[in-house]
């Protein structure tokens, strides 16, 4: 192996270097920010965070939030985009909602589990890109959890809370929540419910984009108990139902996507005296998911729907060995069932019925190792190991003997496991400059789609595509190099990686099967198609200009092919935010210029084509008036540019120039 | 080696007593096959003749069972020979139709198997099945006629075709209760000789293709059937979903020439 070789050079080499570049000053927050940052782990916590560059109004979507903190969204229409981690999609990427694993029930990708939450849920997001010290094991290409609302307490009973309210002219988007917190010295509760509603947006020039709407209830129900300064248990419930979406760049819409989430954690510190610091999770949830097509013209008639159900366990801890050295570890299980089916009604003949997941039953554990060894005062070195184990049963007969047509060997029951592991080291260059080494190896199962999906439609390449439970699960080595430099009123940030795939999962064209879906180009079985590689950089530079200027720069860059030299397919193009912001005591006024370069690198294999590039500018007000009001507004694409990001399907353009306003009362 | 001859002599003995001790008769029933249809009961010579089959006679092929019992006593004979002539009236003609006869003087389980590919519905005449027996242990004869009610499926399950000149019936055996997923394909050709002479043919090979009519797609890895014997071809047919299928064959030697079953599940 090749990339072996170049990955262990490459190890040895940074060590070197920051062996002679190791510095002899100390300082105690080092090991902090080891422990809670990380170059590569963006966290974001939405209920301390001031209205500035990563929230600019109180009723961002989550999206908005998450695309600030550099995520790209794959698009299929105005709602539950599919975020993408440094061009890796949801394949290849984790998204939990407060640790907790949840199956999103759509074959298609319809629902992302980011769409399964409202921003007013949240507590703490946290974005770990690529392989690294978290706690559990996740995903090759990274997580992203959503953390729930994290309770406060007071000193005697007290409540508070907000209604908020907003609206979108673009695309005559409502969204109005309210939120109630009750605390007291032992209790915390807070209870929030929203309410998104979308007509069709419109595209620049004030086209409507037939079909985009959505209507969207949200309801969810923290609370907390203390039983001492540090331990708390809690309970979080999430009641999250859309209607009606609209989805332009596929062939069916949704009548009803709804989850019910629910989560019981015990966390402690110093537990049992052994343990600094320990989380224990239960949980469920359950999302059902019923696409539509009554609003389309497709000649034939579809039912859709799609169900899965997770009841997941996990549990962490830290222990401190000495004052140098932490052991974290975590151990998850988790059982889920998947299923989808399809009927089809064409004219007056009798329906056809089709299984799509076949009811596949995984049960899963994971566990994981971390160290934390500080060296010096201004070297640690964090080696983690990882181990999961899934076991998979079909337990659908009629999906079972649809895949045998495919497979003859298949087996009802059948497990795989996997190992990832890797170090990273973290060095104080000088007292504002930290750099940081990770180098691992990952690999992760491929998903029930990859693995036993039965004639998917994919619009996006316009091939339906076949489960293969033969696949080799997708492996590879990472290298990550992050630099961070903070002094005074300037912040810099970046990492460069490199992501050295081994039988990365594709779809292949196999032209001795047809097409099922009508107007399909064909089929395609998802293969290990060998290696690939994804490199690139971001950078996120924050300045204060002076006392009420200050400045934001993020720049993305990723370059995806596969070894044959055939670009990956969605990767996102060079993008940059330049954001400037004049703040006074009660108000700021925040100018944004976002630029995407052209896409000209594309997948061939993927039937895919260039994007051009685009350049829009957003304008966001913000003005608290009161202790009671604020309010927040803007102009988005003031220019009323028409555009399309690369990973926008079917190249439908985005919003024109969009006003909105948001106000909220606080009691 | 004279302790082999010894052995091998009471060997042989036992086998002689064994087997005249179970010779001819049982006095327990066979275990009964109670998904059998009864088409009809006949008496002759001492003779209680039932002619059971699968289902419901049909257009196609229907295999058939011929049980033959002592009248009086209700033992089950297990050794006869057992002979069919399917006869069709059509009033002004008549003519049989392919058919084959059990293959072995001792029944299975009490019956002799059997088989018959009906061409044609009742409601283009009278079909009769005369059969003709001897019994091997009370060394009778008897000839009697069953009556028969042939009907003719929604989905067709026998299709004929003129194929350099010859005229042949396939029919379809399997897929009988089709489901998604691999089915079983198993087709049986009778080549038409004369009116009354429709022997088993291995002339042809097929290729077998099947299609969504409605969805316009076909499904994958399906087995070309092949001869196995007595006019039998064995193949896989595969089902992605439920719905309405045509299954088309092809002559390969013939490619111009193929025949199509339509099915619906």
């Amino acid at each position: 192996m090749n990339f072996r070789k170049i990955f262990l050079n490459a190890v040895y080499s940074v060590i070197f270097i920051t062996s002679i570049l190791h510095a002899q000053e100390a300082d105690t927050s080092f090991r902090h920010y080891i422990i809670d940052k990380g170059i590569n782990v963006s966290r974001i916590n939405l209920s301390k965070e001031e209205l500035g560059f990563y929230k600019s109004s109180d009723l961002n979507s989550t999206e908005e939030i998450l695309n600030r903190l550099g995520i790209s969204f794959i698009r299929r229409g105005n709602y539950a985009p599919e975020p993408v981690i440094r061009g890796l999609n949801t394949n290849q990427t984790d998204i939990t909602i407060n640790g907790m694993k949840i199956m999103p029930a759509c074959t298609d990708k319809m629902d992302p589990v980011t769409s399964y939450v409202e921003t007013e849920n949240l507590g703490e997001i946290e974005i770990e890109s690529g392989t690294g010290t978290g706690s559990l094991l996740s995903n090759s290409g990274g997580k992203i959890d959503l953390g729930l609302y994290t309770p406060k307490f007071s000193e005697s009973f007290r409540y508070n809370g907000n209604i908020k309210s907003g609206y979108q002219l673009a695309s005559e988007n409502y969204k109005g929540s309210f939120n109630l917190n009750l605390t007291d010295r032992k209790f915390s509760i807070n209870v929030n419910t929203t309410f998104n509603t979308s007509g069709d947006y419109k595209k620049s020039g004030g086209i409507a984009v037939w079909n985009s709407g959505f209507k969207k209830y949200n309801f969810s129900l923290n609370g907390s108990y203390k039983l001492k300064s540090k331990d708390l248990i809690n309970i979080n419930g999430i009641i999250d139902d859309a209607y009606d979406v609209g989805y332009p760049a596929l062939l069916m819409d949704v009548g009803s996507a709804k989850a019910r989430i629910i989560g019981l954690d015990y966390q402690a510190d110093n537990f049992m005296k052994f343990f600094n610091n320990m989380r224990f999770k239960i949980y469920y949830n359950k999302v059902d998911h019923i696409m539509d097509d009554s609003r389309r013209q497709n000649g034939f008639r579809m039912d859709m729907p799609g169900k899965t159900e997770t009841f997941g366990s996990s549990l962490t801890g830290s222990v401190y060995f000495d004052s140098k050295t932490q052991l974290t570890s975590g151990f998850e299980f988790t059982n889920s069932l998947i299923s989808a089916d399809m009927t089809m009604y064409f004219s007056n003949n009798i329906p056809m019925y089709m299984v799509t997941w076949p009811d596949i039953r995984k049960n899963a554990i994971n566990s994981k190792f971390s160290l934390l060894r500080s060296v010096t005062d201004n070297l640690t070195v964090s080696p983690f190991f990882g181990f999961g184990y899934q076991n998979s049963d079909i337990g659908n007969i009629v999906g079972f003997n649809s895949l045998q047509i495919f497979y003859s060997d298949l087996k009802k029951s059948s497990s795989r496991n996997l190992f990832s592991g890797g170090v990273k080291i973290s060095q104080r260059i000088t007292n504002s400059v930290l750099a940081e080494l990770t180098a691992s190896y990952s690999e992760r199962f491929p998903t029930a789609s990859e693995e036993f999906g039965f004639y998917l439609y994919n619009k996006f390449d316009n091939y339906d595509y076949i489960g293969n439970p033969e696949l080799k699960n997708e492996s590879s080595y990472q290298l990550n190099l992050g630099v961070d430099y903070s002094k005074h009123n300037l912040s810099f940030k970046t990492n460069v990686f490199g992501y050295f795939f081994s039988d990365y999962i594709m779809g292949v064209f196999d032209n001795s099967v047809s097409a099922m879906t009508p107007g399909s180009n064909g089929v395609k079985f998802y293969s290990n198609t060998g290696n690939a590689l994804i490199t690139g950089f971001e950078m996120n530079l924050m300045m204060n200009l002076s006392e009420k200027f200050s400045l934001v720069t993020i720049v993305n860059y990723i370059y995806g092919k596969e070894f044959n030299e055939d670009p990956l397919p969605l990767i996102p193009p060079l993008n940059s935010t330049f954001s400037i912001r004049y703040s006074n005591k009660n108000y700021f006024i925040q100018l944004e210029e976002i630029l995407n370069a052209p896409q000209n690198r594309v997948s061939k294999r993927n039937s895919e084509s260039a994007s051009a590039g685009y350049a829009i500018s957003n304008l966001r007000v913000t003005d608290r008036i009161n202790k009671w009001f604020s309010i927040s507004g803007g102009i988005e694409n003031i220019f009323d540019k028409e555009y399309y990001n690369h990973l926008d399907w079917l190249k439908i353009p985005q919003k024109g120039r969009n006003i909105y306003c948001d106000l909220k009362i606080s009691f | 080696m004279k302790k082999i001859f010894l052995l091998s002599i009471i060997l042989f003995a036992a086998l002689v007593i064994q087997s005249c001790s179970d010779d001819s008769v049982t006095n327990q029933d066979p275990p009964v096959n109670d998904n059998l249809t009864l088409i009809g009961t006949q008496y002759s010579n001492g003779m209680k003749i039932n002619l059971y089959s699968d289902t419901v006679l049909f257009t196609g092929y229907n295999d058939l069972y011929v049980e033959v019992k002592d009248s009086v006593s209700g033992i089950y004979v297990n050794d006869a020979h057992v002979e069919l002539m399917p006869m069709m009236n059509m009033g002004s003609m008549s003519h049989s139709c392919p058919f084959d006869n059990p293959s072995s003087s001792t029944p299975v389980n009490g019956k002799f198997p059997c088989d018959a590919v009906f061409i044609m519905p009742s409601s283009a005449g009278n079909w009769t099945l005369e059969t003709n027996i001897h019994n091997h242990i009370t060394n009778e004869k008897a000839s009697v006629i069953f009556p028969l009610t042939v009907t003719e499926p929604v989905y067709s399950k026998l299709k004929s075709k003129t194929v350099n000149g010859s005229t042949y019936f396939v029919s379809m055996i399997e897929p009988s209760k089709p489901k998604v997923g691999i089915n079983d394909l198993m087709l049986k050709v009778n080549k038409r000789v004369t009116m009354m002479d429709f022997p088993n043919d291995s002339a042809y090979t097929f290729s077998v293709y099947p299609w969504m009519p409605s969805m316009g797609h076909s499904s994958p890895n399906n087995v070309n059937p092949v001869y196995t014997t007595q006019g039998m071809y064995d193949g896989d047919v595969n089902f992605t979903m439920t719905g309405d299928w045509r299954i088309t064959l092809k002559f390969i030697e013939s490619p111009q020439d193929s025949l199509s079953f339509d099915l619906v599940f």
